[in-house]
């Protein structure tokens, strides 16, 4: 980064707001790579500026939310300018009676959350690094939770957005009404790119009415095909529960520990099942899964269940396995089995324990392990996501780890044209060198 | 400007209908007037004619299209079952309409993993009817399901009676096989959810076909619930019906459907369906709720309470399916009644905030007071979607033109309010030009970004989406709509 773009960064954001300090930086680097300067703008209008500024001399730009989720994506090639966005925050709009919230990038999901909580909603979230994560950061990022399968993720609760482009402009795409197909459904081009097409400054989502208490049922099966055949079960029945997972001994471990209570058995597979709504409903559900589960199990309520539930969403967060590396797999539903089976097949080879948590009823899987296991664990999980027509992706791992592993997998279809849209939009190249798969960013 | 200065002139037709024929046999390819004459119209109030009709049966004969076209720098124009309603399947400047009626089979069904593999021409009501013995459905269900195809859902996003709960089709495909305007196949997402890759599935979805030609679509499908049921509120007025909408909503118990009728709409529909609506009552609403069978009393029981307290004069709970389906049937069969009022009709499609629905319906009205026309009007009430329906005898000099320009405010007013111009329609070459009322210029440009990287000389479906130096008023037809009577609209 040159004098230059400094001195436009601070001309933009005023002194006060571009961090040059080596403790400022130091707390921005990314995969261990430290920014020349943190610029932290106000308005979208001041981000767009600094993007503009940035483009002219092809500074390599990272946005930064909560800095919650700046594990994921490949090593940087460079980094230059990290565009922080915590200046920007509050609801811009929000009508109770229309279940839709604007709310500004910045804005930590906490504070959204509780704001909708005042009117008994929510926005249906509840993603990995949910205590730190700003709004922005969550869709950059496309995190989502274990109740994802019955309230969807965040692709399809995000009806509007609006964004400073690489190339200096503002823009807004979607709306504020839940349904609207008035042009291309742009916002889809940010969710989960990691900034690469601009930086999020503000996103509208459709709400709900807050559920309120849920119910735990847990039941612990012998094994991976039990557990399998369990969710199965669950899903062929008209059972409709907020999440439903499958813990591998290991994780049902550390979800019981977090829960406060004795795990089952210290070989057991869980089947957690979350079921949230009406009381006869929530009945109905407990009784069901009992006859499905031959009998034994067991309903947590209040904090144990609430605990629990965060430990589920918290499993992929990097603090949870400090020093180790975390996958995500994904694939058709009921397929997760074949990257359980492909990590047994290659235990001898990962060494240590590996934990494993599905989302059972959504297609997806993480399975967190030791750094000396990893190269193993991953090339496993990328053979059975060949398989199955999935993939698999290195989520979370120490930097000098990531530089040497395929962190994205296999290419996706359509690579080329995904690479005219980063020329489209990022004609200049700037954002997040190096994070992107595939050579993408 | 007219469209004629603007049509995309083919050097040689005659020479590009051999081309096609040689690729996809005689049968296959349209070039007589009378053959065309078909393809002139979807379900909007938009006429024009084709140079030729294709009919592809596979993705090998969809790039053998997209090539020959590109030869003799033809543009195409993909089109599903020609029920669209905002003019997004005619060829206002000219060019080839890809019909792809001819791609209807079902390739794959897997209920295990809750998904399936369909051709675009098949019809989305099929998708349902392959999976519901085992107790699966198709999600997105809009009320001309019995006829629109995969394809063109996903060309316009479509939504449907029960979006409020399941969301419309955009939350419902997983993968896309899709033919790019210079012939390349490329495979879209299906591996699985938040993919790594960039959303392209997402942003082909409600592209109204200007990206590429869509060739294989993979849906979710969805488990049946266990119980339905379903009701109607009767009430004095709009804005009753429209707080026990508010309240039902707040209540939590999530309702799968909340669609509304206003008087007009009974008074027009009733004498067709018989379902003993009072035509006296100021409003309809059909309220439906699912899931397990326990719960269902207990809901019924907070819809009804609800809808008293908002002064509803009578609920009725449907007994049988006989009745939900006669319940059902005066909803979706409002528009093929209105033929009983004229013999044209136009058709909105805005959203607006929940909460500013009654103010809009009254805005609405006085805007048809001024200009001295009749409005019924049916809408999903849950999603803040409205469909004001003009009825309008296009024979009558100036009458078309007069409703128009009532629509254009009515629509303005929708804007006006935080609202958007189509819900689930598309806007094609019919709302094309009021993009600009919702997008700043660098709002459109960032959109035709995403156009040219895929399409970088404006072959698919040009003069869509995008505002236009022609407006669509020289394409109104001067005919009653072929599906006017059927009953199939929206």
């Amino acid at each position: 980064m040159t004098g230059t773009l400094a001195r436009r960064a601070e001309e933009i954001v005023g002194a006060p707001h571009l961090l040059t300090d080596g403790a400022a930086l130091a707390a921005h680097a990314i995969d261990g790579a430290r920014p020349q300067a943190v610029a932290r703008p106000q308005t979208a209008e001041e981000t767009a500026a600094l993007l503009q500024a940035a483009g002219e001399v092809r500074a390599a730009v990272f946005p930064w939310g909560g800095g919650a989720h700046q594990h994921l994506g490949g090593p940087p090639a460079r980094v230059d300018l990290v565009i922080e966005t915590t200046r920007q925050t509050g609801i811009t709009d929000y009508t109770p009676a229309d279940y839709v919230v604007a709310v500004r990038a910045g804005t930590p999901f906490r504070d959204l959350q509780a704001a909708l909580g005042a009117h008994r909603q929510w926005l249906p979230l509840d993603p990995p690094g949910a205590g730190s994560a700003t709004v922005g950061g969550l869709v950059a990022a496309n995190r989502n939770g274990p109740r994802r399968l019955l309230w969807g993720s965040i692709r399809d609760l995000l009806i509007g957005i609006r964004v400073a482009l690489p190339t200096g402009e503002v823009i807004r795409a979607g709306g504020k009404v839940v349904k609207n197909v008035a042009g291309y459904d742009l916002a889809k081009l940010f969710i989960g790119s990691l900034g690469a097409a601009g930086i999020v400054t503000e996103a509208t989502f459709k709400v709900s009415p807050h559920p309120g208490e849920g119910q735990t049922v847990l039941v612990a099966v012998p094994d991976a095909a039990a557990a399998h055949a369990l969710a199965a079960a669950v899903l062929r029945s008209y059972l409709l529960p907020s999440a439903l997972e499958a813990a591998n001994p290991p994780a049902l471990r550390r979800l019981a520990a977090a829960a406060g209570i004795q795990a089952p058995a210290p070989e057991a597979w869980g089947v957690l099942m979350l079921v949230e709504g009406l009381e006869e409903s929530r009945a109905r559900h407990v009784n069901e899964m009992r006859t499905l589960a031959g009998g034994r199990l067991e309903v947590l309520d209040g904090t144990a269940h609430a605990a629990l539930w965060e430990a589920v969403s918290e499993f992929p967060s990097p603090t949870t396995h400090p020093g180790g590396v975390v996958c995500r797999c994904g694939g058709p539903i009921a397929r997760w089995i074949e990257f359980v089976r492909a990590l047994e097949g290659a235990a001898p080879g990962i060494g240590g324990p590996v934990e494993v948590l599905a989302h059972a009823g959504s297609g997806l899987l993480y399975a967190a392990g030791s750094e000396a296991g990893a190269p193993v664990l991953l090339d496993a999980l990328g053979r059975a996501a060949a398989e199955v027509g999935g993939y698999a992706v290195l989520e979370a791992a120490p930097a000098a780890l990531k530089a040497r592993l395929p962190v994205w997998g296999a290419p996706p279809g359509g690579l080329a044209l995904m690479r005219r849209l980063r020329q489209a939009y990022d004609p200049r190249g700037i954002m997040v060198p190096g994070r992107l798969g595939w050579g993408l960013s | 400007m007219e469209l004629a200065d603007v049509r995309r002139h083919i050097r040689d037709r005659d020479a590009l209908a051999r081309a096609l024929r040689d690729v996809l046999g005689p049968g296959r390819v349209f070039a007589h007037p009378a053959d065309l004459l078909a393809y002139e119209y979807d379900g909007s109030v938009l006429q024009a004619v084709p140079d030729l009709v294709v009919f592809p049966q596979s993705t090998e004969d969809v790039v053998a299209i997209v090539r020959v076209a590109s030869r003799f720098g033809a543009p195409l124009v993909p089109r599903g079952s020609g029920t669209g309603l905002s003019g997004g399947a005619i060829a206002p400047v000219g060019g080839i309409v890809v019909s792809m009626s001819q791609m209807r089979r079902i390739l794959s069904i897997d209920l295990e993993n809750r998904c399936a593999v369909v051709e675009p021409g098949v019809v989305n009501l099929d998708v349902t009817r392959a999976v519901e013995r085992d107790g699966y459905f198709y999600a997105p269900d809009p009320s001309s399901q019995s006829a629109c195809s995969i394809g063109g859902n996903v060309a316009n996003n479509s939504g449907g009676v029960h979006t409020l709960a399941y969301g419309v089709t955009t939350n419902h495909v997983l993968g896309l096989e899709m033919v790019l305007p210079d012939g390349t196949v490329v495979q879209l997402g299906g591996r699985g959810p938040d993919d790594p890759a960039l959303d392209l599935v997402g942003l082909v979805v409600g592209s109204e076909g200007t990206l590429g030609i869509v060739t294989k679509v993979t849906v979710r499908l969805m488990r049946r619930r266990e119980a339905v049921r379903t009701m109607l509120g009767i009430f004095p007025s709009i804005e009753d019906a429209s707080q026990a909408v508010a309240d039902i909503i707040a209540s939590g118990i999530g309702p799968t459907s909340l669609e509304m009728l206003d008087q007009l709409t009974v008074e027009a529909v009733e004498p067709a369906v018989h379902a003993g609506l009072p035509p006296d009552a100021g409003a309809v609403l059909l309220i439906e709720v699912e899931g397990v069978r326990e719960m269902l009393d207990r809901s019924a029981q907070i819809v009804e309470d609800l809808c008293r307290r908002n002064r509803a004069r009578e609920i009725r709970v449907a007994r049988t399916e006989e009745e939900r389906a006669l319940y059902w049937a005066a909803r979706k069969g409002a528009f093929g009644a209105m033929g009983r009022l004229a013999p044209n009709y136009y058709l909105h499609d805005a959203v607006v905030p929940r909460s500013r629905l009654p103010q809009i319906m009254r805005q609405v009205m006085e805007i048809a007071d001024r200009y001295g026309i009749r409005v019924a009007n049916v809408f999903h009430a849950g999603d803040g979607n409205l469909h004001p329906l003009i009825p309008y005898d296009a024979a009558t000099p100036g009458e078309t033109e007069r409703v128009m320009r009532a629509s254009e405010e009515m629509l303005a007013a929708c804007v006006a309010v935080g609202g958007t111009l189509s819900g689930e329609h598309g806007i094609g070459f019919e709302k094309n030009n009021y993009m600009p009322w919702i997008f700043s210029e660098a709002d459109l440009e960032a959109q035709r970004r995403l156009k040219t990287a895929f399409d970088p000389e404006d072959r698919m479906n040009p003069f869509k989406v995008f505002p236009t130096p022609v407006s669509c008023g020289e394409l109104l037809t001067r005919r009653p709509p072929r599906l006017a009577a059927s009953g199939l609209w929206i």
